[in-house]
């Protein structure tokens, strides 16, 4: 018996699972790029609690994460991944159809 | 919503109205493309009316070395020297504002709100084909009215309207529905104006350049209503995404 994905769990994607980690991906599958600031003032989280989220996403493979300077001041972009809107889509339907 | 817990089905539909915002708030925001957009085709209408300051007639072109003036050029006290200058000059403003223009667009095109943060769609999906086609399209009118088969009326009537469906072909394509909607429809507006005979600045003028200086002036009015227009409408957009904000912390 193969060992259970530990992303998984009841059919859930935990990374995705998560209200901050599911509201930023559906930002991004709104908008397909967004900046740190325009995350942080959407969503409403502390710059510490977006910061952790993203990493987690960008860990999973669903966000790529460009950093540049602009002037100089750095300026990071988010941008959602083929596997990162495949797995939301997926997601989002089975809460829709699931979620109390 | 809390962040530390699963979500409700009245949640979901909370994140699902936001994410329909932020997509029509940045559709709204491509202000920019309309400035690119503008400059083009206003060093279009530029440019067509500088054959009034040379001769056009093919025979003469092949056959003679020199550039002559036209009669306008003569009936201005113009040498043929400074009849190129002019043309070069010209020349070089186009390729100088459209160069400026699309670096501006590129640097600054979002900067009108840039305290919301930064925020992106893919755009560009229009074919080239679709391009080529609209400035064909496009100058047909101007050429008829050159050549004096077409009223300035009608000409003008005819442009703004292929200008006025381009932008409204483009809504999807580029993914601005909002500045591209209001601006079509606003020269389609100006079109049926011009057409039933609604007085237009310079248009029922005779002088070599009344038809490029009436398309301008048309064109930059409907573009700077766009702007107000579409600046209300993202102003309110942004409000309603404030009062949708899923986190408080």
């Amino acid at each position: 018996m193969s060992e259970p994905n530990a992303k998984h769990m009841n059919g859930l994607n935990r990374v995705v699972h998560e209200p901050a980690r599911l509201a930023i991906l559906k930002i991004l599958s709104a908008a397909e790029e967004a900046d740190f600031t325009f995350l942080l003032t959407v969503l409403g989280l502390t710059k510490g609690n977006l910061a952790t989220h993203v990493n987690s996403l960008e860990a999973a493979g669903y966000i790529d994460i460009s950093k540049e300077f602009v002037g100089k001041m750095p300026h990071t972009t988010y941008r959602i991944t083929k596997l990162g809107r495949c797995e939301f889509e997926k997601h989002w339907k089975h809460l829709m159809r699931f979620a109390p | 919503m809390s962040a530390d817990s699963s979500v409700s089905q009245g949640e979901l539909q909370r994140l699902e109205r936001l994410g329909r915002l932020v997509n029509r708030y940045a559709q709204s925001r491509s202000l920019s493309l309309l400035i690119v957009l503008a400059i083009l085709l206003i060093n279009f209408a530029l440019l067509l009316q500088m054959d009034k300051l040379i001769a056009w007639r093919i025979d003469r072109f092949l056959t003679d070395d020199e550039i002559q003036p036209s009669e306008v050029a003569l009936r201005l006290g113009l040498e043929t020297r400074w009849v190129i200058a002019i043309v070069l000059l010209q020349v070089v403003f186009s390729i100088g504002s459209l160069w400026l223009a699309f670096k501006l667009a590129k640097r600054y095109g979002m900067s009108f709100y840039r305290a919301d943060g930064a925020i992106e769609l893919p755009r560009g999906r229009t074919p080239p084909i679709a391009w080529i086609v609209f400035f064909s399209v496009h100058i047909v009118p101007a050429a008829l009215t050159e050549a004096e088969y077409l009223s300035n009326r009608w000409g003008l009537a005819l442009i703004l309207s292929v200008a006025g469906a381009f932008f409204i072909y483009l809504r999807n394509k580029e993914r601005a529905v909002p500045p591209c909607l209001v601006l079509g429809g606003l020269l389609l507006l100006e079109a049926v104006a011009v057409a039933s005979g609604i007085p237009t600045p310079f248009c029922g003028r005779s002088w070599d350049y009344s038809f490029a200086a009436a398309y301008v002036i048309l064109f930059a009015s409907a573009g700077a209503v766009t702007a107000v227009v579409v600046h209300i409408y993202n102003r309110w957009i942004w409000r309603r995404i404030g009062q949708e904000r899923p986190f408080d912390e």
